[in-house]
């Protein structure tokens, strides 16, 4: 008994409406009454099986976060992410208002949030945000930041990717600073099948093939594997920028489930070739393998989580290479104390072992050590009323150079009215040292002109918060945030007295940034949603006394003071969907550069009940663009890539 | 970077070619009328459908009324009371209450749990005692936290997961047919035992295909 249901036959009396209701105005409280009362009147009669197979449009899936813990919090949803048709997951990254992307070249991209996206010139990188790929960090404890270019999923497999601007230090630790992504990708249960996703365009090819299978009621498991390629951009001439690369990667997730508890095994391994136009090839490789348990019992939720993750880049030309392995286990226990305490504690411990082969300009001496990193975190969320809830959160963790730091963090989450939330919130953060900022040892012809600093401390900030999130009306939700941080010890280059070379980190820099973001979703009508956002940044940085001001304060970053994105959404007859989005980058202080505009679209039908095509155009509005300064931004030019999914 | 300001007008003719694109897709996006339903109507429906396939101990539904409570409110709680009034469930009228506080609950048998409620499912369904209350929630671990039903969102549809062994504690038996429909369950008998109605269910596609070749 095969069931194939599209949608219950309308009667004609309901497409008379819609025209009348077209001539009148759109969405008038009337009409939209009357539309609903008679959606949930032919809803009401159809079978469970028929109502399992409609399509649905949601207002907002952000929603469900209302309850988590009070922050600045953008989900990017898998259906974004689909509709969008983006290939990799800085492209994904984009949809979330409260990031900032650049894209310098073909391969490199920076993510920041909160200013500080790093100053390639001053050798400082985006090194405040951390990001998480399905619990697993990939943030790199070498040079403190994130390689994109290997962070790869299959982007269908994605369930959802939040996105918290903010400190999120007690319960992700050290360079959960500025802000958090945690990239999740479904249980095998929810991708059964065969899926394969082609797509051929103007400057990338790609190909991702899936198969899940459920061999049990408790057991299902899925295996993939995917290839990437992308053409080189342009330098100002015209000519390429020889930064064209390409990427291939395999893995597999296992899910076992029964009343009690949950087992999730994962496993992934890839292997690129990156060109970088006048600098050297990279070749990159690396797996990792994660584990997690999760156990129900009458005295709360345990959790164990392992995970071991191995990565490298060479240069062939010039022989220089890392090699970092890094193995990490934590265990976590949520439990309710009484009717008012939701406690969470737990503890872990991370190991890096690396081997770096130094080349002439850049070494690392040491150039091969053993970090480890402990740390044991609190947290206690506490009912004080019905709508009032305090959270009271600890880390400390022991990191490589700094010792023990202490992370707190308190929120307050004040539910004023039914689906409208207000909240503050008090943190400190930090951005641990790296072998970067301590053993580097940088010589042009000969001579030393940088050195590491043994002594080099933590960057530190005190963040304040204060935020509202809510539907502001059936149709309508809005989050707004306003911050306000205190940054010490940033990481500034001082000069040796008299003889100026070898430079030296040290952290000599401090000041105040704050800003605002917003964001809205607006349902304008059933099939049409838009969704503006905004990032407001200022920056107020100086130096401490006795440092040389050498490079200026915008080594900490040269950040646009404003952002705004503007994205709508459209589901269209005959199983169309249509989205566009807008965004604007305001000009980049210092250096000056001057600000942007750029359009993505995509256009995606449903063709058959199993396949999917799209066209998807990125960066429309110019031939070509540049999103950073000429000495590292690349001219990246308009693409357009047709995209099959086919599923069975 | 010159070449930036120059191509301003081709910027400006492409945002207005895709400002009149949007205009012209409203209007004949209008014309063709709506198609997808909303994703709370759905969810609604479900709630109010979900009764027929489960079987509740006879005191349970010794009341005036068949009530489906709504812990934390919402948009589904509004589509309920639109839907619900002058229909019956079990052979008892339909009602919606909104409640704050699980005291609220009295007799009611069915209990939504918005995803805005603040509270965790896991100390609701402990304050509930195996009473035999139907919990469904619609949050990514729902079941893990001891709800009946959950809701879930595949591939643009709403579709929902079940425990059998949550429903077994509050004292409820689940039907076939539900559990066939369901994307997931959890704790289910032996799949032998297991009635087979729907092709489109993956967990029984095996003994589907018998049932095919095996007239």
């Amino acid at each position: 008994m095969r069931v194939t249901i599209s949608y219950p036959p309308k009667p004609p009396a309901k497409i008379c409406r819609h025209v009348m209701s077209a001539i009148v105005l759109i969405g008038t409280a009337v009409s939209t009454q009357a539309r609903a009362a008679s959606e949930l009147e032919s809803l009401a009669q159809l079978s469970l099986e028929e109502l399992a197979n409609l399509e649905v449009t949601s207002v907002s899936k952000s929603s469900e976060l209302l309850r988590l813990a009070p922050s600045s919090i953008y989900v990017i949803t898998h259906d974004e992410i689909l509709r969008s048709g983006v290939t990799t997951i800085p492209d994904a990254l984009r949809l979330a208002p409260n990031l900032q992307i650049t894209q310098f070249t073909s391969n490199h991209y920076v993510a920041g949030a909160r200013g500080f996206g790093g100053a390639q010139e001053a050798q400082n990188f985006s090194n405040k945000l951390l990001i998480l790929i399905d619990g697993r960090s990939v943030y790199s404890p070498l040079y403190s930041g994130v390689y994109l270019d290997v962070q790869d999923v299959v982007i269908e497999d994605i369930d959802r990717i939040e996105v918290i601007s903010g400190p999120g230090a007690t319960l992700w630790g050290a360079n959960a600073m500025n802000g958090v992504i945690n990239i999740i990708t479904r249980p095998a249960y929810l991708t059964e099948g065969i899926s394969s996703t082609v797509g051929a365009g103007n400057q990338e090819r790609h190909a991702s093939f899936r198969f899940g299978d459920k061999p049990s009621q408790d057991l299902a498991y899925r295996v993939y594997a995917k290839g990437f390629e992308r053409d080189a951009v342009e330098l100002a001439d015209g000519s390429s920028a020889g930064d064209k690369w390409h990427r291939g990667q395999a893995g597999f997730r296992l899910d076992w489930t029964d009343t009690d508890d949950t087992v999730t095994a994962q496993a992934d391994a890839y292997t690129g070739d990156i060109h970088q136009g006048q600098r050297n090839n990279v070749d990159v490789s690396g797996h990792n393998a994660l584990g997690r348990w999760q156990r129900r019992t009458n005295r709360g939720t345990w959790q164990v989580q392992a995970y071991y993750d191995q990565t490298e880049r060479a240069q062939p030309q010039d022989g220089a290479a890392f090699d970092l392995q890094s193995y990490d286990i934590e265990l976590q226990h949520q439990i309710e104390l009484g009717a008012a305490h939701r406690f969470v504690w737990g503890a872990g411990g991370r190991w890096h072992r690396y081997e770096i082969v130094n080349s002439v300009p850049l070494a690392f001496e040491p150039s091969q050590r053993n970090l480890s990193l402990f740390n044991i975190f609190a947290q206690d969320t506490i009912a004080l009323t019905d709508s009032l809830d305090l959270t009271l959160g600890l880390k400390l963790e022991d990191s490589p150079f700094a010792g023990w730091e202490a992370m707190p963090d308190i929120r307050l989450g004040w539910r004023f009215a039914e689906e409208h939330l207000l909240w503050a919130a008090a943190s400190r953060a930090i951005r641990a040292a790296t072998p970067f900022d301590v053993d580097v040892v940088e010589r042009d012809s000969g001579t030393v002109f940088l050195m590491g600093n043994e002594s080099f401390d933590a960057e530190r900030v005190d963040a304040f918060q204060i935020g509202y999130r809510g539907q502001v009306m059936t149709a309508l939700s809005l989050s707004i945030s306003a911050f306000y941080n205190i940054h010490e010890d940033l990481r500034t280059i001082e000069p040796t007295p008299g003889t100026f070379v070898p430079l030296r980190w040290d952290n000599l820099m401090e000041g105040e940034t704050y800003g605002l973001e917003a964001w809205a979703k607006w349902q304008v009508t059933p099939w049409w949603r838009l969704s503006p956002g905004l990032r407001l940044l200022r920056k107020r940085l100086e130096f401490l006394p006795g440092a040389s001001a050498l490079l200026g304060l915008e080594q900490s970053g040269n950040d646009p003071r404003s952002q705004a994105l503007l994205s709508s959404s459209m589901d269209l007859p005959m199983d169309l969907t249509f989205d566009l989005s807008l965004r604007y980058v305001d000009d980049l202080p210092e250096p000056a550069f001057p600000s942007y505009h750029e359009l993505n679209a995509s256009l995606s039908w449903r063709a058959l009940q199993n396949l999917d095509v799209s066209i998807s155009g990125f960066n429309l509005l110019d031939s070509r663009h540049q999103e950073y300064l000429p000495d590292s931004g690349r001219w990246i030019r308009r693409s357009v890539i047709a995209q099959a999914r086919w599923r069975f | 970077m010159h070449s930036r300001h120059l191509s301003r007008p081709d910027r400006i003719s492409g945002a207005l070619a895709a400002a009149l694109m949007l205009i012209a897709l409203a209007i004949t996006q209008t014309a063709f009328g709506q198609e997808r339903y909303r994703e709370e109507a759905v969810k609604a429906a479900f709630l109010y459908r979900f009764a027929g396939y489960i079987e509740w101990p006879p005191e349970a539904l010794n009341a005036e009324h068949f009530t489906i409570a709504v812990l934390g409110s919402g948009q589904i709680a509004t589509e309920l009371e639109r839907l619900l009034p002058a229909r019956s469930i079990k052979d008892l009228p339909a009602q919606v209450k909104r409640i704050n506080r699980l005291n609220q609950l009295e007799d009611a048998q069915i209990l939504f749990i918005s995803s805005r409620h603040p509270q965790s499912t896991a100390s609701i369904v402990r304050a509930l005692r195996s009473k035999p209350v139907l919990v469904v929630t619609d949050r990514p671990n729902g079941l893990d936290e001891g709800s009946v039903i959950n809701f879930l969102s595949i591939d643009r549809r709403v579709r929902f997961e079940i425990s059998v062994a949550a429903a077994q504690k509050a004292k409820l038996k689940v039907g076939a047919e539900l559990l066939s429909v369901a994307a997931r369950v959890r704790g289910a008998p032996e799949r032998a035992d297991r009635p087979c109605t729907s092709f489109e269910n993956c967990a029984c596609r095996d003994q589907c295909l018998a049932y095919a070749l095996v007239p």
